[in-house]
């Protein structure tokens, strides 16, 4: 991605909105630092996006590069020799796959290779290394004054954001009665990395995690999208600090696929989910998402999937049809978004995937320490969209696979789809394609159902 | 089903010890008095129970009626075998089945279940006179239980669970007796007793489809039983009976009722 792309991919994403003090959360956050007498009494909780959901932007797909899928039966000396021979160099093998990553001559485009190598019986698929983006991106810091001015006591988020309605919420505190989740059933949060400091999560996270986009084994959060989804999913919970996560007990494998400004190429995404299967995720969590299909991305789907691994992913923010790799109906979870009144969120992308709705607008969650002033903000944040409702949905895989765990990837799938309440059976009954078969139920999916005559 | 030596040890000396002693103050074979006897018998009873041998709080119950006809086939006085054919109906309180896609609770508003009762008892007189006697009692019931199904409220789609109890009892011990009143014969009858069995449940909704199945043991092993023979004409014999089983926690109990005719 070019410089001038990845500014555009920025400013397109990051919309801020200033939050300011109110919340009981702020108010508890107050209240703690002036018993310690600290200097951060009054400290703000910060929110990104301004209520506008985080849209897909930026080129489509990697500039001459390609993934090629080679027949399992090809051998590596006969791959190499045929990417030689049409003048290409490899760049990475992912091996469960036989996939390959590779750069085009100067000569030719993405497509044309693409047709040529497709034609070669030796190939299964060739295609370009498409992108794929975060749902919700770092705020701008210049909006960081715009929320201290919207700071009017609001029920839902910071002061001058609205009302909410009674039980327009996934019952969490109903199905915490019957599991708080397990500390063995680890969640991977394929995305731009966490702050592995921060106080709602330095406790959660089992490994340090690999960074994909870069290459290496520090899977810090350069971005603070994994950071937010990571503390929805399962922040530490009871431990008198910030929020509380959907799985209490479970813990976080992070898995780095962005770069700093959130976009990630198909093939750092493959390697991730091929990664966190392969080292101990139970759930997997992908709020993310790219508009093209991709056989690779929907094997290395399948490759998770069949190891037992529950994936849940953003449809999509931009009301069009369902992002990949939520489109994969038959490997995971579409999960769009409701709001605050059970609605579906106006941005929420629909169609036929869309497995089950989770809230995702206002929702607050961790924010990394290192991009917050401390002195002046909590290190928590406000925002919206799918990638909001996506770990929601993995809290609640996480918590059924520790309650459950002989249950394979399609029941626990199945699970929540068929608790769900269907929110908007006045308009559509039944499933439908915006919220699925509605928005999920911890209560139903946890709780026993007490058998009546 | 798992091997039971206890009950299995119990029944064997019961059985071995009616074919090879004789009966009190009868030549030992077969005697030329032997009769069939046909009746009718009730019984209840409530039994805490362990779940997959790990204990449980609150103790699961389980509460059963049966009632079936009776063949008795009385080899000489004092030493009979009978067999029971009937319907069982079983209810169970605080038995949880969280392994399934959805976890069910099967609790007191559950109603029961209904099942097919078969079983079998041998008793024999050996020690009697006019005043006290001791006899030796087997028994041994087994519930197969015909299924009951439930509907799941409040999911997305319909869906439906089917739960399937067998159970199994055996006791057996000896039956101290007091001849000394007419047409009345009081005992007291101490036993080991062992109730065994599976409830199985199997959900289905749409797609999703899996059985759990649990063990169930009786948490008690001991029984006392104090009852009473009527003997109300030279064809006709009642029995009652009540029954208490100790355990850790409380006291689980039976009653049971039965008539014999002659002919």
């Amino acid at each position: 991605m070019t410089a001038v792309n990845k500014k555009s991919v920025m400013i397109a994403v990051l919309l801020l909105v200033l939050l300011t003090s109110g919340t009981s959360l702020q108010k508890a956050r107050t209240e703690k630092a002036g018993e310690r007498g600290a200097s951060a009494v009054g400290r703000k909780i910060r929110s990104l996006n301004g209520g506008l959901p985080l849209r897909a932007k930026g080129p489509r797909y990697a500039p001459g590069q390609l993934l090629i899928r080679f027949r399992p039966s090809v051998s590596t000396q006969f791959v190499d020799a045929t990417l030689a021979r049409y003048g290409t160099n490899k760049i990475k093998k992912i091996s469960q796959l036989n996939l390959y990553q590779v750069r085009i001559p100067d000569w030719t485009s993405v497509e044309e290779m693409a047709y040529a190598l497709s034609q070669n019986p030796d190939v299964i698929s060739a295609g370009p290394n498409y992108a794929a983006h975060i749902m919700v991106t770092p705020e701008d810091p210049l909006f960081r004054y715009q929320y201290a001015l919207s700071n009017s006591g609001q029920d839902v988020g910071p002061p001058g954001s609205p009302s909410g309605k009674a039980k327009a919420d996934i019952k969490a505190t109903a199905g915490w009665e019957e599991t708080k989740g397990t500390a063995e059933t680890v969640i991977a949060i394929i995305d731009s990395g966490i702050d592995f400091n921060h106080p709602d999560l330095k406790n959660k996270v089992i490994s340090p995690g690999y960074d994909f986009a870069n290459d290496d084994a520090d899977a810090t959060d350069d971005n603070g999208h994994g950071t937010y989804v990571a503390g929805i999913a399962a922040a530490d919970t009871n431990n008198n600090e910030g929020i509380a996560g959907v799985a209490w007990n479970c813990r976080i494998l992070p898995v780095k696929v962005t770069d700093a400004e959130g976009g990630a190429w198909y093939d750092d995404i493959i390697d991730g989910i091929l990664w966190a299967a392969d080292n101990g995720a139970h759930v997997i969590n992908l709020s993310m998402g790219g508009e093209e299909s991709d056989d690779s991305m929907r094997d290395a789907l399948k490759y998770a999937h069949d190891k037992g691994v529950v994936i849940a992913a953003s449809a999509g923010n931009d009301d069009t049809a369902v992002f990949y790799p939520a489109a994969y109906d038959d490997y995971c979870l579409a999960v769009a978004a409701t709001d605050y009144e059970d609605n579906r969120a106006y941005y929420s992308c629909f169609g036929p995937e869309v497995d089950v709705a989770a809230p995702g607008d206002w929702v607050l969650s961790t924010w990394p320490t290192y991009m917050v002033d401390l002195n002046e903000y909590l290190p928590y944040i406000w925002a919206n969209g799918t990638s909001a409702s996506a770990p929601h949905v993995a809290g609640l895989a996480a918590l059924i696979k520790g309650l459950k765990p002989s249950l394979t990837a399609d029941q626990v799938m199945y699970v929540i789809r068929f608790s769900s309440d269907d929110v908007n059976s006045e308009e559509f009954s039944g499933k439908d394609d915006y919220i699925g078969y509605g928005r999920i139920n911890m209560e139903k999916a946890l709780v026993p159902i007490k058998l009546a005559k | 089903m798992r091997y039971r030596p206890i009950p299995c040890c119990a029944l064997s000396l019961v059985i071995f010890l009616s074919l090879t002693m004789p009966a009190a103050g009868q030549d030992v074979g077969v005697s030329e008095n032997s009769r069939f006897k046909v009746g009718l018998g009730v019984d209840y009873s409530s039994r805490g129970l362990v779940l997959n041998d790990e204990e449980q709080d609150p103790i699961p119950n389980m509460t059963s009626l049966v009632a079936g006809l009776i063949l008795e086939y009385e080899f000489e006085p004092g030493f009979s075998l009978s067999g029971h054919v009937g319907y069982s109906s079983s209810s169970f309180d605080s038995i949880f089945f969280r392994q399934l896609p959805f976890s069910v609770e099967i609790g007191s508003d559950s109603g029961s279940i209904g099942g097919i009762l078969v079983g079998a008892e041998i008793e024999k007189s050996l020690l009697g006179g006019a005043g006290f006697g001791v006899d030796i009692r087997g028994q041994f019931f087994a519930s197969l239980g015909l299924g009951k199904e439930w509907e799941l409220p409040g999911l997305a789609v319909e869906g439906s669970v089917k739960g399937t109890p067998n159970w199994m009892r055996a006791s057996a011990g000896p039956v101290l007796t007091y001849h000394g009143w007419k047409g009345v014969v009081p005992f007291l009858y101490p036993r080991l007793d062992y109730l065994w069995g599976t409830l199985e449940f199997e959900e289905t909704v749409q797609e999703l489809k899996e059985t759990e199945k649990q063990d169930i043991k009786g948490k008690s092993l001991f029984g006392l039983g104090l009852g009473s023979d009527f003997e109300l004409s030279s064809s006709l014999r009642v029995r009652a009976e009540a029954s208490l089983y100790p355990r850790e926690g409380g006291t689980d109990y039976s009653f049971m009722i039965r008539t014999l005719f002659a002919f």
